[in-house]
């Protein structure tokens, strides 16, 4: 059940607490640096701007002049016209306009992902890992799985009878509490629904972790209770496989 | 909708209350506790110092998600993190020494972090995909793909030994 490992992980992982007294004293350490910058800020804020309004006005009478001087040379050479002419078709020929168009169908070759994927690839370690793996997600070896789909909508309500026997076996077969980590187990029945080989039972498995209960995975329990298996809602359909039968000891 | 802006002591109510969602979303992507803290350090100055209003604690969470994921990408683009992999990798399995390692611990490890993040929210927070989709402002679809490919990547690593569904 992978819910369950991945949650006894990540609880492994106790957040680092002195952080946040870290964090907090940071954030006042750069509130107060920022109010006393704010006065360096307006002047360096309105300084720049008059260099820049300065920059611009002495860049304007430059070019002004820049420009009527050529003029004044482009009269003076009108007889070596054709010769500027030539000079200016050999520079184009110079630049190298395909070379930029040539990376992008290379890379376009390589790499078909969408441009979000793209851009997280990118930026990540694991790019060929990711590319990789990618190619088995696509075919993945499913040959012995069955998968079996139930229609949400078809569940019934069961009763109070048949809920109890169901919590009971369910706590007889797994216990009480989780040996592992010492929480609570939860079972809640939200129904039953006929499928292709009979009629199963979807419940939720729970921790009791103190102030809420942690979820731990759907499942459906066949009415005979020795089939057990781990489901997933989408949209309005509960899936399961029969790869893996939780009762299966 | 009303927009609200928050006072400092409101803004570190928030913080200690989504602390530990943050923590384990942070180290869940980048698998480090070091990398972790560098994290989650970065998302909370960030939201100390935000002067943004939002709309409601699911905007303030949703946003806290998100940058942590974003901050979470910056640290593997980082030139730094590429010059030091083989120390955090050996600094995980320090840490890894202390716990019991499964063949979870080591099929997470090497999720890719484009799919932990989405992994993590799907069976940690226990959040439906409409939720994740609606978090990291990204298409549902996406939201299935990347959690199906995640799941395939798992499978393949735990050999079947785990039932996914």
């Amino acid at each position: 059940m992978f819910r369950k490992k991945y949650k006894e992980l990540i609880d492994q992982t106790e957040p680092n607490r002195e952080l946040l007294n870290k964090i907090f004293e940071k954030a006042k350490t750069e509130n107060k640096q920022s109010t006393k910058s704010k006065l360096y800020k307006f002047t360096a804020r309105y300084g720049a701007v008059l260099a820049a309004v300065f920059i611009l006005s002495v860049s304007a009478v430059i070019y002004t002049q820049l420009n009527y001087s050529d003029q004044t040379l482009i009269v003076k050479n009108k007889s070596n016209d054709e010769e500027i002419i030539l000079k200016n078709e050999f520079d184009t020929e110079d630049v190298d306009i395909t070379a930029g168009q040539e990376e992008n169908v290379k890379y376009g070759e390589t790499n078909d992902l969408t441009k979000e994927e793209t851009v997280q690839n990118q930026s990540s370690e694991h790019y060929s890992y990711a590319e990789k793996n990618r190619t088995a997600s696509v075919e993945p070896d499913l040959s012995e799985i069955k998968e079996n789909k139930a229609i949400i909508s078809n569940l019934e309500s069961s009763s109070e009878d048949e809920n109890q026997l169901i919590y009971s076996m369910l706590k007889d077969y797994f216990g009480e509490i989780d040996l592992e980590t010492g929480n609570q187990f939860i079972f809640d029945i939200a129904g039953k629904f006929q499928s292709e080989d009979g009629q199963y039972y979807l419940g939720r498995w729970l921790w009791n972790v103190g102030d809420h209960n942690s979820l731990l995975c759907e499942f459906v329990i066949k009415s005979n209770l020795f089939e057990m298996y781990e489901c997933f809602i989408e949209n309005d359909y509960i899936i399961w496989t029969n790869s893996n039968n939780l009762l299966k000891n | 909708m009303k927009n609200i802006i928050l006072t400092n002591d409101e803004k570190h109510q928030i913080v200690e209350k989504y602390f530990d969602m943050i923590y384990r979303l942070a180290f869940a992507q980048v698998k480090s506790r070091e990398y972790a803290d560098e994290v989650v350090q970065e998302v909370f100055l960030r939201f100390l110092k935000n002067k943004k209003s939002f709309e409601s604690d699911e905007h303030i969470k949703a946003w806290l998600i998100r940058v942590t994921i974003n901050c979470g990408h910056n640290i593997f683009s980082n030139s730094w993190y590429k010059k030091t992999v083989p120390l955090v990798e050996n600094e995980i399995d320090s840490v890894a020494q202390m716990e019991e390692k499964s063949d979870i611990y080591y099929a997470v490890k090497e999720l890719p972090p484009k799919y932990s993040a989405v992994i993590h929210l799907f069976y940690y927070e226990d959040m439906s995909i409409e939720d994740i989709s609606k978090y990291l402002k990204i298409n549902p679809s996406t939201v299935k793909s990347q959690l199906s490919r995640g799941r395939n990547i798992l499978r393949e690593k735990l050999k079947g030994g785990i039932d996914f569904v």
